[in-house]
């Protein structure tokens, strides 16, 4: 089986599966109740808010919800059950690590977005993680105040649950400023890992070039997101001045990667001037700092095209299985992708590169 | 070894330079602080004229916004592209092990020594008679590994015509038959080979 070119991948090894991108949506605001203090409560009740939009997808778009998660008394990846019986057990999962996109991001009222994403933390904590051991979680975060983000970050930080500080892809301000030094000096104090996934609500247009008119547009195009963040978080200093920042992107497929590698070092050899503390080809660091998951697939037209792009990655190490549950990319998650791979790579997809990122214990 | 006199050390002041044709190379000859350093004109990139590049102080951060800056005027900028070379050295910035200019050795010589010395010195650009005063500056150059070239006196390397060497070249982007010495440049970009998945040699 070692080795072989076909089905080799999907369950290739003795390594457990590990699924690095799993939504866990809060249900209505009503759920965060036992988490908020009083006044917002009151506040909530008083008035027509209802908290932070809680999902980037239009509900019914087939790509939002796959068939079977939506649980009658919620939305789709409300539900705990679900997830056990959907993903967790039918593909033997040993880790899932959740991506709550709660948009903290959208709200303007700083105290606020603070106190909400405090109660989505403490959510997570008592209704996901205290409840399933197979489960970690990603820390949400007021990202628009980075010192609030960080006092958020020390508050919950410590949990063995939460391994991973939620960015939205779409920012105010690109990562790399200075004025997020605050927050990823919280990420490494706590030893967790930037999880940059796709969406974000700050409030500007999700392309440089102005707002698009379908969402279509901005599925397709959030890679030129990622690869600014990439930009400036290499071009500012991030990874000079906490060299051991790691970073997972989510959900903005890798094909993308090794023509932005090329040109980004293509450039910093002209321009490195510029920016002094760089001292290595940019590429050098994003294979050191830098994971993807892989879903949703770019869908290059070949299985060769798709070998070959994952060799001008460069490292084995880079990608990252994930289902992006409920989101539905795949029938079977396991065989969209990985038996296309030689079986050692595959492994390395399927847990190994998973568990280096994110500290996880080797199975018993 | 040939040497060949190519100034007297009076024609370049500490942070000038001359580019000087010998021995069908052009070659970039720099006072740093009354130091001589010869290069090749000819960037290991893509073969632009490096010596013709501007100069600048060596740019160092250990983190952002704590910026050194040191040795001034002793960095070269390719005018093409502005990769940097140590003049003191030829190497690289951007690949210091991998990517080097040829440099050559200068010496600065009393006329009257050269002219009769065994080994007397080709007169390069400098014609005698040679007298005590000025010094004059004296560079060797080797033969260049697989090639009578040194022989040949023939020029290139030099001006847009020399473009679109080494990596690009080697990968078919120009008709022109290969140079005998391929560039360093890219020999060990990390690999296509599908079957190898390992980490950027």
């Amino acid at each position: 089986m070692q080795g072989s070119p076909g089905g080799s991948g999907a369950d290739a090894g003795a390594g457990g599966l590990i699924d690095c991108d799993v939504h866990n949506t809060v249900p209505r605001v009503e759920a965060l109740f036992p988490y908020l203090p009083p006044h917002w409560v009151e506040h909530v009740r008083q008035s027509v808010f209802k908290g932070a939009g809680a999902s980037y997808y239009p509900k019914n778009a087939p790509v939002a919800a796959r068939p079977g998660s939506v649980p009658p008394d919620g939305p789709a990846g409300s539900s705990l059950a679900l997830l056990r019986e959907q993903v967790l057990d039918p593909l033997g999962v040993e880790v899932a690590i959740l991506t709550c996109l709660y948009a903290i991001d959208s709200l303007h009222n700083p105290e606020a977005a603070a106190a909400f994403a405090s109660a989505v933390n403490d959510w997570q904590i008592a209704e996901w993680l205290d409840r399933e051991p197979r489960l970690r979680a990603s820390i949400v975060v007021p990202v628009q105040l980075p010192e609030l983000a960080a006092r958020e970050i020390d508050r919950v930080g410590d949990h063995p649950g939460f391994v991973q500080v939620l960015l939205p892809a779409r920012s105010e301000h690109p990562y790399g400023s200075r004025l997020f030094h605050p927050l990823w000096a919280a990420i490494a104090r706590r030893g967790l890992v930037a999880g940059i996934h796709f969406g974000g609500a700050p409030g500007n247009p999700p392309f440089p070039s102005g707002w698009p008119s379908y969402f279509f547009e901005e599925y397709a195009g959030m890679a030129q997101v990622f690869q600014s963040q990439l930009a400036s978080i290499v071009s500012e200093g991030v990874l000079d001045l906490f060299p051991t920042t790691r970073i997972a992107l989510i959900e903005g497929g890798f094909t993308w990667l090794p023509a932005f590698m090329w040109r980004f070092d293509k450039e910093w050899r002209n321009l490195r001037q510029l920016v002094p503390w760089v001292k290595r080809a940019p590429s050098a660091y994003l294979r050191e700092h830098v994971r993807l998951t892989v879903q949703p697939l770019d869908a290059p037209p070949t299985t060769e095209d798709l070998l070959d792009t994952i060799a001008q990655l460069g490292s084995d190490e880079l990608l990252l299985f994930a289902t992006d549950y409920p989101h539905r990319h795949a029938a079977d998650p396991l065989q969209a992708f990985l038996p296309h791979l030689p079986a050692a790579l595959a492994r390395k997809i399927r847990g190994e590169n998973a568990r280096a990122l994110y500290g996880l214990p080797r199975p018993a | 070894m040939a040497r060949y006199i190519v100034a007297t050390a009076d024609e370049i002041p500490p942070g000038g330079r001359k580019i000087v044709e010998v021995a069908g190379r052009s070659i970039g000859v720099f006072n740093l602080g009354g130091e001589f350093f010869a290069l090749r004109n000819r960037c290991p990139h893509q073969g632009g004229p490096l010596c013709e590049g501007k100069t600048f102080g060596l740019l160092q951060a250990r983190v952002p916004g704590a910026i050194e800056y040191s040795r001034p005027g002793e960095i070269l900028t390719c005018a093409w592209h502005g990769w940097e070379f140590d003049i003191r050295t030829g190497r690289s910035w951007c690949a210091p092990e991998r990517l080097r200019v040829r440099r050559y050795e200068v010496s600065v010589e009393p006329g009257d020594a050269l002219a009769a010395a065994a080994d007397a010195p080709a007169p390069g650009l400098v014609r005698g008679p040679y007298q005590a005063e000025p010094r004059y500056l004296v560079v060797e150059i080797a033969p260049e590994r697989g090639s009578n070239r040194a022989a040949s006196g023939a020029t290139s390397g030099h001006g847009r015509g020399g473009g679109r060497r080494g990596a690009f070249r080697r990968r078919g982007w120009s008709a022109a038959p290969t140079r005998p010495r391929p560039t360093r440049w890219r020999r060990r970009a990390y690999s296509s080979s599908r079957s190898s998945y390992g980490p950027p040699r």
